[in-house]
């Protein structure tokens, strides 16, 4: 495999009982660049990114054939632990979802979970970091103790990503993270997710083409479980290959 | 421009006559507990003292206290409280937590909830087979207070499973999408945030096993008894069965005694809710998210 390559998915196909969602995806994503899926709803564009930390294995049946690689590594294999592979997969939801605890304890909640011993000094240490990737430092460094569910939806989407930073991840995958918040909240999370490309592989599934536009290097259209066009963000939406994909992009459907 | 049309008017009047009606129907349904109550002290209230609270039952009954079927309640209560709060408490972590959606699980819950709607008096036949004949119990404290158990579980299970599936999944998601394990996302974040529903049914279902009389019947429990429990494997005595036997199969008992015995039984239970009202105002008053 290529060394450049974060994920590549081969022949993937996924059902929700006998719902086919997704219909044999060959693919690779590219390390370090923002990778947009868009498509209409339904097209299997948040099912992919859930089968990559394997989020949606709960409740419903489900299956799968061929596979997906994140670093080389199979995430099917019958040997991975899903508590690992989601301490490195990590996922932002569509509506900010901090725990019901304090803003200091979001941050470590991944970190306790995994790391046993750890000192004060080191936890202070990793909330002050997080938080500081992710700009809320400065507004919160004095109320560390309060309640998440206290702070507004951008603070609470900021704190959801960051969250995630101590644990290291080698790919985060952001579900419509936009989608619950105001103009001023949709840009600062948008230049927070350009920033974080420099250490991250980041995937970013998206209803809004504009902002596929703005944040991605690479976009993926979906259609009906189907891979329909991968190019540059660029050249997808100013020379799409497909009618399909022309059709999406010109707002013909969806 | 802004006056209530003629239409509007009539709409606005039959909007409280019904307000009305439905306010008029909910008082009177809560009129019957304050009757009982207040009729309970009405004519209980000459044979209280703290003398019948805690004095033996004398001349066949008829005089004296009720000390050794308090006694007996406490120990019937949290004997059956030790048993059935762990075991409701982890099939419902179980049910809700990990049990998939299939059809065994469906017809588990169907059962429980089926479970909840037995009559008392087939726990109880249940009880002696069971307990008393099958597993050598004999009529004692231990077999009557596991007959309460196995009643109370059904109500303990939903009750549980209903304060764990309030708390919203998307706790649970953000807790696994960190890596975190079921076990470690049920012990940090679902049962901490369902511990005061939890907490409440557990205290309810103590005030409906101390009211409890048929399920102990032919289980542990006793007319009377010359002695108080000193084990498990002893017979006691209940309030309940208490005040059905000096209300219709004693002769000669003071009109007041059923009464005052009733009473007791009533504050007891009412105290139990109490707590379990205070408890969940504590929770709501601590959490601070």
């Amino acid at each position: 495999m290529n060394k450049n390559h974060a994920v590549n998915t081969n022949e993937f196909s996924f059902w929700y009982g006998n719902f086919q969602a997704l219909k044999g995806l060959t693919f690779n994503i590219t390390a370090n660049r923002i990778t947009a899926l868009i498509g209409p709803s339904g097209c299997g564009k948040s099912t992919y990114l859930k089968c990559l930390n394997r989020i949606n294995e709960r409740g419903t049946e489900v299956s799968h054939n061929g596979s997906i690689q994140i670093f080389g590594e199979d995430i099917y294999h019958p040997q991975v632990a899903l508590p690992e592979l989601r301490k490195q997969v990590g996922m932002v939801f569509q509506k900010p979802n901090p725990l019901p605890l304090s803003i200091y304890e979001n941050v470590l909640f991944g970190a306790k979970t995994h790391l046993k011993t750890l000192k004060r000094s080191a936890l202070d240490e990793m909330v002050e970091s997080s938080l500081k990737r992710v700009g809320l430092w400065d507004d919160l460094k004095t109320q560390l103790n309060r309640s998440a569910l206290t702070l507004s939806l951008e603070k609470q989407q900021r704190l959801c990503i960051a969250r995630l930073l101590p644990l290291k991840p080698k790919l985060l995958l952001l579900d419509e993270p936009c989608s619950a918040l105001d103009p001023a909240g949709i840009e600062a999370i948008e230049i927070l997710v350009k920033d974080l490309k420099k250490d991250y592989s980041i995937i970013i599934v998206t209803h809004s083409m504009s902002q596929a536009k703005r944040v991605s290097d690479e976009t993926i259209f979906m259609y009906m479980g189907e891979l329909v066009e991968m190019s540059s963000t660029k050249s997808l939406f100013e020379t799409p290959k497909e009618a399909r994909t022309a059709a999406y992009i010109e707002g013909r459907f969806g | 421009m802004f006056r209530p049309s003629h239409e509007l008017t009539k709409k606005e009047l039959k909007e409280k006559n019904y307000q009305n009606l439905l306010s008029t129907i909910t008082f009177f349904l809560f009129m019957p507990a304050l009757i009982i109550i207040f009729l309970l002290f009405l004519k209980g209230y000459p044979a209280l003292s703290w003398d019948f609270i805690f004095q033996d039952p004398i001349n066949g009954m008829t005089a004296g206290g009720i000390f050794p079927t308090i006694v007996g309640t406490f120990w019937l209560v949290i004997i059956s409280v030790i048993v059935s709060c762990p075991l409701g408490v982890i099939a419902a972590i179980y049910l809700s937590e990990y049990a998939a959606d299939n059809k065994l699980n469906r017809m588990i819950r169907l059962a429980i909830l089926n479970l909840a709607g037995v009559p008392s008096i087939v726990h109880a036949l249940f009880g002696l087979g069971a307990f008393v004949l099958f597993l050598n119990m004999g009529t004692s404290i231990l077999a009557a207070s596991f007959t309460l158990a196995v009643m109370n579980l059904p109500v303990i299970i939903t009750s549980t499973l209903e304060s764990l599936q309030s708390v919203p999944l998307s706790y649970r998601e953000a807790s696994w999408n960190v890596g975190a394990s079921k076990l470690q996302t049920i012990r940090h974040i679902v049962l901490p945030n369902s511990i005061p529903g939890i907490l409440t049914g557990l205290v309810f279902s103590v005030g409906r096993s101390a009211g409890e009389t048929a399920a102990i019947l032919f289980t542990g429990v006793a007319f009377y008894l010359p002695f108080l429990p000193k084990s498990v494997f002893d017979q006691c005595m209940s309030l309940s069965m208490h005040l059905f036997t000096i209300s219709t199969q004693v002769v000669g008992v003071p009109d007041a005694y059923p009464f005052a015995t009733a009473l007791v039984l009533i504050l007891l239970i009412l105290s139990v809710n109490s707590i379990s009202v205070g408890l969940r105002y504590y929770f709501r008053t601590r959490r601070k998210w």
